[in-house]
């Protein structure tokens, strides 16, 4: 469903190109959960961008459902991004003093789906997930995870075939990371999606179907045994915060990690 | 071929003149800063350097093309400008104002907002961005700022003192983000008025009385200073 | 008693009370980069010294491998005494500071010369403020390590920038003196 060969993205660093990503090639099935470790900064998020066409690979064929995406027009890659992907984040980008529903339906309004059409649709994502009794809940009087959850409902709601997972539990105690991975898991399998999960988080790795290690911009197999020897995290993502938000928390920048 | 060259760029301000035979390269990659005091005319360096203002004289060439050259194509995908003491719209959450400001590059929305999503993850921001943009601190303002011009993706950053007024505990996130994005390719250009503000450049250069001193253009930079900054950022 | 030596083991000594050994070991980790012992004598006749002026006193007899070592502490007199020091410490920078400008300021006789110092002063300048160490992430939670890189950076850095400032106002008071002798045009303004 989704096939990377080839792919290689470089930057012009000050003294030395940065390849970024640099010669990666990777399948992901329907259905299928995938996860890619490593350290945060350029090479998983340049991997995202462009399977989100929204970098074009200096070499290499990045095909979805057997279409190229790289050369996408901007239209193309807008209506790719609308109907057949979904994201999902580190942080959540809810809208504030809004309702679970509304947040869901968002991205299925920004499609051109009228209100109620897209409320009627969002609602049983939000069932999926297990805010069946959240649904008029606003983002401030939600836990953490329960945000997290809301964020994952409105990246299904367009019921995409790729789903793509950045960090998805940075700001997640493991107890509910444990429980958003395994649900990104079933509702691939379920809906014969693809996930692609990138994340620094091991144990969350561990849930996926398959796990390979974004390592000088090369994709290894493993590294959930720490086989590979990588520093997962970047200084500056040590700088951010990584408790789970409570509900009426002040959301402030914390220094340093937790 | 350099990423930026200014090329014997003077500008003259009323009675005085505010830059004199400036002469700079950057190449990708390079977070360069350029320190002067108050009225040194830094912040008409970094505007003529984006493309923002035109010199009186001399040249600017970005990816080899001269600035002036460009007529009314828009640059503002490849040069991201980050303005001092930048105020948010009211009324608009982060999120809102990362996804609106990609409209004037007739950005369709769903692109928009994934963007503006990926932008604020990359600066560590990705908490604030349900909050309205006029309630951040001046340290979070000024990362909103630098994601709000990453969404373009640009080649070169241009930022006028961004750790001008954060508190002393914060300064050193905004180096460290800098420097990181200069590590991941994107060029950066900043200016500062304090000693405190030049953490992980690889040149500084001085700016006095309209003339800038220091290494012009970059060196032949042996691998040691690369190890250096790891280490500093390690 | 001017020796630096002394008055930092008064520190050590006000810091944590010990005995000779372990406070010479303890200096070696905090200080040997920035005040270099030539051998732990130095630290027991430092000791002597400052017991005989009374700012410390011993306490007890440590016993370390069967022989008993006195354990010191400082006393109020030692604590304020190393207090007055520090502050005295400010007049002893101004002074080497000034020292080194002076040292700068023979070359009144040929200007150029003083503006090429400049321009070697101005270069290290500019490479040290890119490359000081980055302050550790403040969150009040700090180690003591973290305490001291944090305050000793951030010095530097700020120095820097008053050097910067500094080189400024010296490049044109130079370039003046320069300039009246060939008769150019006065600088722009």
């Amino acid at each position: 469903m989704l096939e990377l060969e080839g792919v290689v993205k470089h930057y012009r660093g000050a003294a030395e190109e940065v390849r970024a990503v640099d010669g990666v090639s990777l399948t992901i099935a329907s259905g299928e959960m995938c996860a890619v470790l490593g350290p945060s900064g350029s090479g998983k998020t340049t991997l995202l961008l462009l399977i989100a066409a929204l970098l074009k690979p200096d070499e290499g064929t990045i095909r979805y459902a057997g279409r190229e995406v790289s050369s996408f027009s901007e239209a193309q890659a807008s209506e790719y991004l609308l109907r057949d992907v979904g994201f999902v984040f580190q942080g959540f980008h809810l809208m504030p003093r809004v309702s679970a529903v509304e947040n869901a339906a968002r991205k299925l309004i920004i499609g051109g789906l009228g209100l109620r059409e897209a409320h009627n649709r969002a609602i049983p994502w939000l069932e999926r997930v297990g805010l069946a009794d959240r649904l008029e809940h606003t983002p401030e009087t939600l836990s953490g995870g329960e945000r997290q959850r809301v964020a994952i409902a409105r990246a299904l709601a367009g019921e995409p075939r790729l789903i793509l997972a950045d960090e998805p539990t940075g700001n997640l105690d493991s107890a509910r990371s444990h429980e958003i991975v395994q649900l990104l898991g079933s509702v691939a399998r379920e809906r014969k999606a693809g996930v692609l999960l990138v994340t620094h988080d091991r144990e969350a790795a561990r849930l996926a179907d398959s796990c390979y290690t974004l390592r000088d911009g090369q994709l290894v197999e493993g590294g959930l045994q720490g086989e590979v020897d990588e520093t997962l995290i970047h200084p500056v993502s040590a700088a951010t915060p990584t408790k789970t938000p409570s509900p009426g928390d002040p959301l402030r920048f914390h220094a340093g990690p937790d | 071929m350099s990423l930026l060259e200014l090329d014997r760029v003077a500008s003259c301000r009323g009675s005085g003149v505010a830059l004199e035979n400036v002469s700079l390269t950057i190449d990708p990659g390079e977070m360069i800063v350029v320190w002067g005091e108050r009225r040194s005319g830094r912040s008409t360096l970094l505007r003529i350097a984006a493309g923002i203002e035109p010199p009186d004289e001399g040249t600017v060439r970005f990816g080899g093309r001269d600035l002036a050259d460009r007529g009314s194509e828009i640059l503002g995908d490849e040069i991201g400008y980050c303005r001092r003491g930048f105020r948010p719209e009211r009324g608009l959450t982060v999120l809102d104002q990362l996804i609106s400001s990609q409209f004037a590059r007739k950005v369709p929305q769903a692109t928009a907002l994934t963007r503006a999503c990926l932008a604020l993850e990359r600066v560590g921001a990705a908490w604030c961005s349900q909050l309205p943009a006029r309630d951040l601190k001046t340290e979070e303002t000024v990362v909103v700022a630098i994601a709000r011009a990453l969404t373009a993706e640009p080649r070169l950053l241009v930022v006028d003192e961004p750790t001008i007024g954060v508190d002393p505990l914060k300064r050193d996130d905004i180096l460290k983000l800098l420097r990181s994005l200069a590590d991941d390719g994107v060029a950066i250009l900043a200016s500062a008025g304090e000693g405190t503000a030049m953490l992980g450049a690889d040149r500084v250069l001085s700016l006095g009385k309209g003339t800038l001193r220091g290494e012009l253009s970059p060196d032949l930079a042996p691998v040691t200073e690369l190890e250096r900054h790891r280490q500093a950022r390690g | 008693m001017t020796s630096p030596v002394n008055w930092t083991i008064l520190g050590l000594v006000i810091e944590r009370p010990s005995y000779g050994l372990e406070l010479a070991n303890r200096f070696q980790r905090v200080y040997a980069d920035v005040l270099p012992l030539s051998g732990d004598s130095h630290v027991y006749s430092a000791l002597n010294m400052l017991e005989a002026r009374e700012m410390i006193e011993i306490v007890s007899r440590t016993k370390v491998d069967r022989q008993p070592k006195p354990h010191y502490r400082a006393t109020p007199v030692g604590i304020s005494s190393y207090e007055d020091w520090l502050v005295e410490q400010i007049d002893a920078q101004n002074r080497s500071q000034e020292l080194w400008v002076r040292q700068l300021a023979i070359f009144a006789h040929d200007p150029r010369l003083a503006l090429q110092l400049l321009d070697r002063y101005e270069h290290r300048f500019l490479k040290d403020a890119g490359a000081a160490g980055y302050l550790p992430a403040g969150s009040g939670l700090d180690s003591r390590e973290e305490l001291i890189d944090g305050l000793v950076a951030e010095q530097r850095r700020v120095a820097v920038g008053g050097m910067l400032s500094w080189l400024r106002y010296a490049r044109a008071r130079f370039e003046a003196l320069a300039g009246s002798g060939d008769g150019d045009e006065p600088a722009r303004t």
